[in-house]
């Protein structure tokens, strides 16, 4: 059963909202810039997209709920929720669940006492506080497919009659802690990531949050809302390959893929669109346009990809990309991958280059991989009467 | 759920020792290192050397894997999936990762620890070690996320999304309380005498008292629950109210749906 997705908010390094996201993304702008939250000296990289201040964050939710988070991923979770929520009358419900993706969540709480914090579980507990969710509610960690593993987990909640709705999102901050550690894999792009350009030289982090709340299309209706998208489908898998690197043929991802359309009732003949991981680093490049190849056999399938403008946001990156794919398919407009300027031979995929170019169809396959070789994929069909 | 899900094998490493099916292991005692007698486990990618919480988890999933009771099904399903709660998740990796920073520099950390500063990252280890093709995550849901993983996989199992999953927890923080549990799910068959899972429920309550149990506790009630002939709820709570509901019917017993629910409903 699919669920359908009612609103949306996010925050990234463009700023608070999703207007403000989607208006950079079209004009192919990048939010990746010099680091200014914590000395960068002597690493391979001194850029990364920042989200706004702290102070901004808290300003931007403070409608939402009372008093200062404890940890930035919570802020940029809530400030992400105001947007997704306005409007909303949030009466106390068991019906209403709330599934949180990240992979370090409130970091910065990390302490050296024995006796746990749940510091993967609290940004979702604050977002279910505020939300008045009284239905399960769960971080979810599933390295770089973390935010997509949450709507996947969401969608089965919808499905198997446990929820109305989730309130899904994913977040992470940028903490110097993670910075330093894709320092030490030598993964990090010395200037803004590339993805799939022939002079790309890896990825660059970001931060942010997206919220996403999906639910039945007879609790929609129910309550006057109006569907901006379909969440149809989820799959997931591992490569069982390596700790870090991709598999290069993409099995891995192939059969998340497959597992996704399998679980949205459609085939690869009925996606009009392939939004990317992208992450800009050769082996993820190239196993994706495996897998693209693989998977459309010369279809004219567009291509796209946000990494270069919001950076790699970790844990809060299959939420965002799916976000993004709900305003794409809303607006029938597929912006240009930002910093895409040759594409790579060896990683090739129909990507908008320059200028925004119009999505011809209605469904987008979302893909997402990670550390562990994980991987994940979502399918989205645009709400009826979208553009 | 719509069907009821087996629990084909199970283990559980505490500050007791190990345990694997009904049958404690000799040679075990507390902490991670005591198993005296484990078996070797694979290297990690690369050749490097896998942290001690990662190399338990994969020699547990080894010995459970081994353990599963023969004959449930002709096959073990080639993709399983892999998922756990925690309230730790990296901790213990985290400071590790911190302290060759402060140590060696703050350009100069270990590449391989800071690969497991992802609470995934043991479960990728189990993935490369038996070749595990599923899903894998980390749940965390307070001293709940055990049980939560185990009735996320249940459900799973009942509408047809996963054909097996390892399921539990995983919360080492080098204190009594660590704990490593897995539990193999897979479709019951009603021919085949195995402990199964026949209910689970989510639910909140704002103004239930501080949390009953810690994480580990839960998963031991489930062991016993499991290798017992009683079965019944198990449930676990998290300080923050939401709580978890398993409902637990011993080998060689089948429940309706109705009984279920009424077992649910007793709790």
């Amino acid at each position: 059963m699919p669920a359908v997705i009612t609103s949306v908010g996010a925050v990234t390094g463009h700023g608070i909202g999703c207007a403000k996201l989607f208006a950079a993304l079209l004009r192919g702008e990048t939010a990746i810039r010099s680091v200014s939250r914590f000395p960068v000296d002597g690493l391979c990289s001194t850029v990364a997209a920042e989200a706004p201040a702290d102070a901004d964050l808290e300003a931007a939710s403070s409608r939402l709920h009372r008093g200062p988070s404890q940890d930035r991923a919570t802020r940029l979770l809530l400030a992400a929720a105001a947007e997704a929520l306005e409007g909303r009358e949030l009466e106390p419900s068991p019906r209403r669940g709330v599934i949180v993706g990240t992979t370090k969540g409130a970091f910065e709480r990390l302490g050296r006492r024995t006796g746990a914090d749940d510091l993967l579980g609290a940004p979702a507990r604050a977002l279910a506080a505020a939300a008045h969710a009284r239905g399960p509610t769960l971080g979810i960690s599933a390295a770089c497919t973390s935010g997509a593993a949450a709507l996947g987990e969401g969608l089965a909640l919808i499905e198997d009659a446990v929820c109305d709705e989730v309130v899904v999102g994913g977040t992470e901050a940028l903490h110097a802690f993670v910075y330093r550690g894709f320092h030490t894999l030598r993964a990090l792009s010395p200037r803004p990531a590339m993805p799939f350009d022939a002079a790309r030289s890896g990825l660059s982090l970001g931060e942010g949050a997206a919220v996403l709340v999906i639910e039945t299309i007879a609790h929609a209706r129910r309550h006057g809302r109006r569907p901006i998208g379909v969440l149809e489908g989820y799959g997931a898998s591992s490569d069982a390959h390596d700790q870090v690197a991709p598999e290069p043929g993409g099995r891995g991802l192939l059969a998340a893929s497959r597992t996704a359309l399998g679980n949205a009732g459609v085939t690869a003949n009925d996606i009009d669109g392939y939004h990317a991981h992208g992450t800009g680093t050769v082996q993820n490049d190239r196993m994706e346009a495996t897998v693209f190849a693989r998977l459309f056999s010369g279809r004219k399938v567009t291509a796209s990809a946000i990494k270069g403008s919001l950076g790699h946001t970790l844990g809060a990156a299959g939420a965002l990309d799916a976000l993004v794919c709900t305003l794409m398919l809303r607006a029938g407009t597929v912006p240009p991958v930002t910093n895409l300027r040759t594409l790579d031979p060896q990683a090739y995929v129909p990507a908008a280059i320059g200028g925004p170019k119009p999505l011809t169809g209605n469904r987008i396959l979302v893909a997402s991989a990670g550390f562990g070789g994980v991987n994940a994929a979502l399918v989205l069909r645009a709400a009826a009467g979208s553009a | 759920m719509t069907s009821e899900v087996g629990v084909t094998s199970w283990a559980i490493w505490n500050a007791g020792g190990v345990s694997i099916n009904e049958a404690p292991v000799s040679g075990t005692g507390a902490g991670l290192g005591f198993w005296s007698e484990r078996p070797p486990s694979t290297p990690g990618a690369r050749g490097r050397s896998l942290p001690a919480s990662a190399s338990a988890l994969v020699q547990l999933a080894q010995q459970v894997l081994a353990a599963r009771r023969v004959g449930f099904l002709p096959e073990l399903p080639s993709v399983i999936g892999v998922r756990l709660g925690t309230m730790n998740g990296s901790r213990e990796n985290d400071l590790a990762f911190l302290q060759s920073l402060a140590e060696r520099g703050e350009s100069l950390g270990s590449p391989s620890l800071f690969v497991h500063t992802l609470s995934t990252a043991p479960l990728a280890d189990v993935t490369l070690a038996l070749g595990c093709r599923g899903a894998i995550s980390t749940v965390s849901n307070g001293e709940a996320s055990g049980l939560l993983a185990v009735a996320l996989g249940a459900g799973a199992l009942a509408a047809g999304r996963s054909a097996a999953c390892l399921c539990g927890a995983m919360d080492v923080c080098g204190s009594e309380s660590d704990v490593i549990a897995l539990f193999l799910l897979e479709q019951a068959r009603s021919d085949i005498a195995v402990p199964r899972l026949s209910g689970w429920e989510l639910t909140f309550e704002a103004t239930r008292p501080p949390s009953a149990g810690s994480l580990r506790s839960s998963m031991e009630r489930l062991v016993l629950a499991l290798s017992g002939n009683e079965g019944g709820p198990v449930s676990a709570s998290s300080a923050t109210g939401e709580s978890v509901r398993l409902s637990v019917v011993p080998a060689g017993r089948s429940a309706g749906f109705g009984e279920r629910v009424a077992d649910l409903e007793r709790g």
